[in-house]
């Protein structure tokens, strides 16, 4: 779904629109990361350098609790910081 | 009984015009709250009753009608009240039903049957409410592009405020806009270039650099977070193919990338194309609402 908003952007956008969400991306995943314990900081390593998809998967969906809002609170800080 | 004689108040009873006017203003809020919240419980009341049947298309068909109607003769701020308080129910009602899922002895016999239609009597409403602006949207050539656009960020605006709506439900709502989004900002090659519709060329520049910086500054995340950043973004891009889709559709995680990609797009229209402020005077940093 992603790739096909990415299609439907003028193209002067479309980089700056991979760029911003891959940062908005990584910028949430590190504040998750970061608010693991250390068990589940070295289980998400294993699974992560070892796992197959599906432990991958199950591992987000268990332990990913409110991304979506971290990423609001992440991109509203990304815009700030730019301006 | 209205006090008609001024003079039996004292200077100090007396508020000072801001003051009067913000109180005026709150109970204009206030009112129109209330005006909705007493439409609402009327209309779901029935609702709720007519989506405990069995429906035919038709009927169902026809039901929409009658509410897109209702609701397109409506000011613009009683439409964005409906559509707020109809949010707030959707996610108060999903709650109480895992509630009573979970505790079904708690409710009287058929309580729970009544709280799952009234849901669905909640989300059709809504759903109904939303496809207003679809429609409005298809026959708007004689409406201007910024108008289009200013009316899509308003409803996402609405939407991504809505702290009870499920997250199903707001992703899905997100997706529709920010495909709108991007519909309109591509046809606005042809139309409109783009970069006309920037107001600021040099702050477009200024914020693809401050990224590219803040990129640089950053230090490098541990491989963990590169490992689940590029899994999360291998998926997104299979689509239905994906493992999330697999999983059960939009649930937390399976659109993850997707998410970052609708704010991007939707806050890059407010920062950058600067009509929401004109218009609305939404206030992005100050935390998205609405600038007293």
């Amino acid at each position: 779904m992603g790739q096909n908003l990415l299609n439907l952007l003028p193209e002067e956008l479309k980089n700056v629109a991979n760029e911003f969400s891959d940062l908005i991306l990584e910028k949430s995943l590190m504040r998750f990361y970061q608010n693991l314990s250390e068990e589940n900081k070295t289980k998400m390593a294993q699974v992560f350098s070892e796992g197959v998809e599906q432990e991958k998967a199950d591992f987000l969906n268990k332990y990913l609790g409110d991304l979506q809002k971290i990423m609001i609170e992440e991109a509203k800080k990304i815009i700030a910081e730019t301006k | 009984m209205p006090i008609e004689n001024p003079k039996y108040f004292s200077a100090d009873d007396t508020d000072s015009e801001p003051e009067k006017n913000k109180k005026e203003q709150q109970t204009s809020e206030e009112k129109l709250k209330d005006e909705v919240e007493q439409f609402l419980a009327e209309q779901l009341a029935q609702d709720t009753e007519f989506f405990s049947k069995e429906l035919t298309p038709e009927e169902f068909r026809v039901w929409q009608e009658r509410n897109q109607t209702d609701f397109i003769h409506l000011s613009q701020e009683k439409q964005d009240a409906l559509m707020t308080n109809l949010g707030n129910k959707l996610g108060e009602i999903s709650k109480q039903i895992e509630e009573a899922e979970k505790n079904p002895t708690n409710l009287p016999k058929g309580g729970l049957e009544y709280l799952r239609n009234y849901q669905t009597a909640v989300r059709n409403k809504l759903q109904a409410y939303h496809l207003v602006f679809d429609k409005q949207e298809q026959t708007s050539e004689q409406l201007n592009l910024e108008q289009n656009i200013l009316s899509i960020i308003r409803n996402a605006e609405v939407v991504i405020n809505q702290k009870e709506l499920d997250p199903k439900d707001k992703i899905e709502l997100l997706n529709d806009y920010a495909k709108k989004l991007a519909k309109l900002a591509k046809s606005s090659s042809e139309k409109i270039s783009l970069p006309e519709l920037i107001k600021d060329k040099n702050k477009l520049r200024e914020f693809i650099n401050g990224i590219s910086q803040m990129k640089e500054k950053e230090p490098p995340p541990p491989e963990a977070v590169k490992q689940a950043q590029e899994f999360i973004k291998k998926e997104e891009k299979k689509g239905k193919d994906s493992i999330f889709n697999k999983m059960g559709g939009w649930g937390t995680v399976g659109s993850i990338a997707a998410f970052s990609l609708l704010m991007f797009l939707i806050l890059i229209f407010l920062s950058e194309f600067k009509l929401l402020e004109k218009a609305t005077g939404f206030d992005l940093e100050g935390g998205g609402g609405k600038k007293k």
